[in-house]
């Protein structure tokens, strides 16, 4: 866990202490928008864990109040190119007064497990900055190597801190950062369908999109050949993931991206690491 | 699970009925072996086979690899390895797909019925139990089938490259062994490999502390760190279990690409790489298909992303590569 930055619109700043975040990829609002919206980190924290953060304004905010809001993602409202600015008088979250930098402490109590955004408004309800937010089940460990060499396997320890005999689905998903970097999330126009690409292959999406093993086996059919997948099924809190990379890949750096899951009652953790494969 | 697949891919080929006769019941590696069997006009036989094999474990490690061809539905396979603290199963399907298995008692068991027809690059490999120097692999394989109009069966194995040992096979109240290799002790006639699969010998190096060390910075570890340096050890030696691996010093030949090693040591796939999968991989391209009329073309799931795109039959293919897949790797459709 550590501290996660986001620098927002016209120089804000917004830290969130102690939470994880994984890069996403590039996002859209409709693919023949000029105005896309790019989100390259979500930001990930465990459900009713506090959220404690520090935002910084423009100095001429400096002693003002600003307000900070936990509300359920609405994508396509992210997207919107003209989401900074908006009117959230829906913002109910706690008041904060910016000091003479213009900075401001805040602590926001947890929520329960889903997509949220974490927005800043001023005293005027208007958006100043906002972030996305995964909030889960528990908090993930990942112990990976930092390197491995193709055609090797890699291994990942996976254990979460959430309580429960359930079963898990331990599952890790890992892409080359070039094949990940050129990754594109599209709303398409006029619906509430998303398209998700990768390299020449894309995946139309309905609604927003959420975790399950159906997404996961059609996202899978959209990863290039030097990926790999590993699961394991169990009730323990921790599982060892294998993941067989292949001789020929390109060496290079690798984002593996580990999750738990539970069917029927949703996401217990999230992580992601980079490996190099040499 | 990859001597499931191919027995399995033994017995879909094998048409036998309520009796079956096989000649010879003890061919020599490369003999080609005719197998008969009668059973009324369109019956649908149940067929089983099973036999077993030990894998070797080094350095607390066990690994099998190979490539297969899955020729027809139905099948069903049930594969049990002991001795082994886990044990993971690797599928290729495009990309490398691998699911993990808990061991009970140091027995994994698994099962999968309707395998998709086609060619997959399989991979198992995980912990053995502490002081086993074998891992035991029992395989099972089940299949039904069909008569043709006259109630026979017939076809013509190719038994090149199938390893020494016996087959035992279970249909309608019979059952036939076959043993393949004799009483002779000579290996396997159809382990030819072909010169081009063994263009060089390479020669493995002693795993001192200097190569222990250069593994650790391949793999990003840091060797004076001696937890690292332990763990970069029990990595290099489950790389190198099997034989499939090799470190060679420099100066000596690479065995993938021309030209010898340029560094201080260089990690190659041995010459011998593997020896049980090539003879296997020999025993699944020596089966002839005589007589499977209704034996639809195969999808190699490598193009899996093309045929996707391309027809409705095959989309029907992926489809059931999903479900396969679902309940190989053990999931619902719950989201």
């Amino acid at each position: 866990m550590a501290n996660a930055l986001n620098q927002g619109h016209e120089g804000t700043k917004l830290t969130l202490e102690d939470t994880n975040q994984i890069k996403m990829p590039f996002l859209s609002a409709s693919q023949e928008m000029n105005g896309t919206y790019s989100m390259d980190n979500i930001f990930i924290s465990a459900e009713n864990q506090s959220l404690k953060g520090t935002f910084s304004g423009p100095i001429a905010m400096a002693g003002s109040k600003i307000k900070i809001c936990i509300l359920a993602l609405d994508i396509a409202e992210f997207l919107s190119p003209s989401s900074a600015g908006d009117n959230m008088t829906n913002c109910s979250g706690p008041s904060v007064r910016l000091n003479g930098t213009g900075t401001a402490r805040f602590t926001v109590p947890g929520v329960r497990e889903g997509i949220y955004t974490l927005s800043v408004v001023d005293n005027n309800s208007s958006k100043l900055t906002a972030i996305p937010l995964l909030i889960t089940q528990g908090n993930l460990t990942m112990q990976t190597q930092a390197k491995v060499m193709a055609g090797d396997v890699l291994t990942a320890k996976m254990s979460t801190t959430a309580e429960g005999n359930q079963t898990r689905i331990f599952a890790g998903i890992m892409i080359s950062m070039k094949d990940y970097k050129n990754a594109s999330l599209h709303r398409v126009n006029g619906t509430q369908n998303f398209t998700l690409s990768l390299g020449s292959k894309s995946l139309e999406i309905g609604g927003m999109p959420s975790l399950s093993t159906d997404l996961l086996m059609k996202v899978m059919y959209l990863l290039p050949q030097n990926s790999a997948v590993g699961m394991q099924e169990s009730q323990n809190p921790e599982a060892d993931l294998a993941l067989i990379t292949d001789a020929q890949w390109p060496k290079g750096i690798y984002i593996l991206t580990c999750a738990i899951y539970s069917p029927g009652q949703g996401l217990i953790g999230l992580k992601q690491e980079a490996v190099e494969v040499s | 699970m990859i001597k499931i697949f191919m027995v399995l891919a033994l017995l879909l080929l094998i048409s036998f009925g309520s009796g079956f006769e096989v000649s010879p019941s003890n061919p020599n590696s490369g003999d080609r072996v005719i197998l008969n069997g009668i059973a009324s006009p369109g019956e649908q036989v149940p067929l089983r086979s099973s036999f077993s094999m030990n894998l070797p474990v080094a350095a607390g490690q066990y690994e099998y690899e190979t490539r297969l061809d899955i020729p027809q539905k139905p099948n069903k396979f049930t594969l049990t390895v002991r001795n082994v603290k886990d044990f993971n199963a690797g599928v290729k399907l495009g990309i490398w797909i691998t699911k993990g298995f808990a061991a009970s008692d140091g027995t994994a068991t698994i099962s999968q019925a309707d395998v998709p027809t086609g060619t997959y690059d399989l991979k198992m490999f995980g912990e053995a139990l502490p002081g086993a120097s074998q891992v035991p692999v029992q395989v099972v394989a089940e299949t039904t089938v069909k008569a043709d109009s006259q109630g026979k069966y017939g076809m013509e194995i190719d038994t090149s490259g199938i390893p020494n040992g016996d087959y035992r096979i279970e249909g309608a109240g019979d059952s036939k062994t076959i043993h393949i290799g004799g009483s002779s002790q000579s290996t396997s006639s159809g382990d030819d490999g072909g010169n081009a699969y063994i263009p060089q010998k390479p020669k493995q190096v002693e795993i001192t502390r200097n190569v222990i060390k250069w593994y650790a910075h391949q793999i990003g570890l840091n060797p004076s760190n001696s937890s690292q340096y332990a763990e970069t050890e029990k990595y290099l030696q489950k790389r190198l279990s099997g034989g499939y691996w090799l470190v060679v010093a420099r100066g000596e030949p690479l065995t993938e690409e021309a030209g010898n090693c340029e560094q201080e040591y260089c990690l190659v796939r041995g010459a011998d790489a593997c020896r049980i999968c090539r003879e296997k991989d020999a025993l699944l391209k020596g089966i002839n298909l005589s007589e499977k009329p209704e034996l639809k073309s195969k999808t190699s799931p490598q193009n899996l992303s093309q045929v996707l795109e391309n027809d409705t039959e095959n989309k029907n293919f992926i489809s059931t590569i999903f479900e396969w897949m679902e309940g190989l790797l053990g999931i619902g459709k719950a989201g």
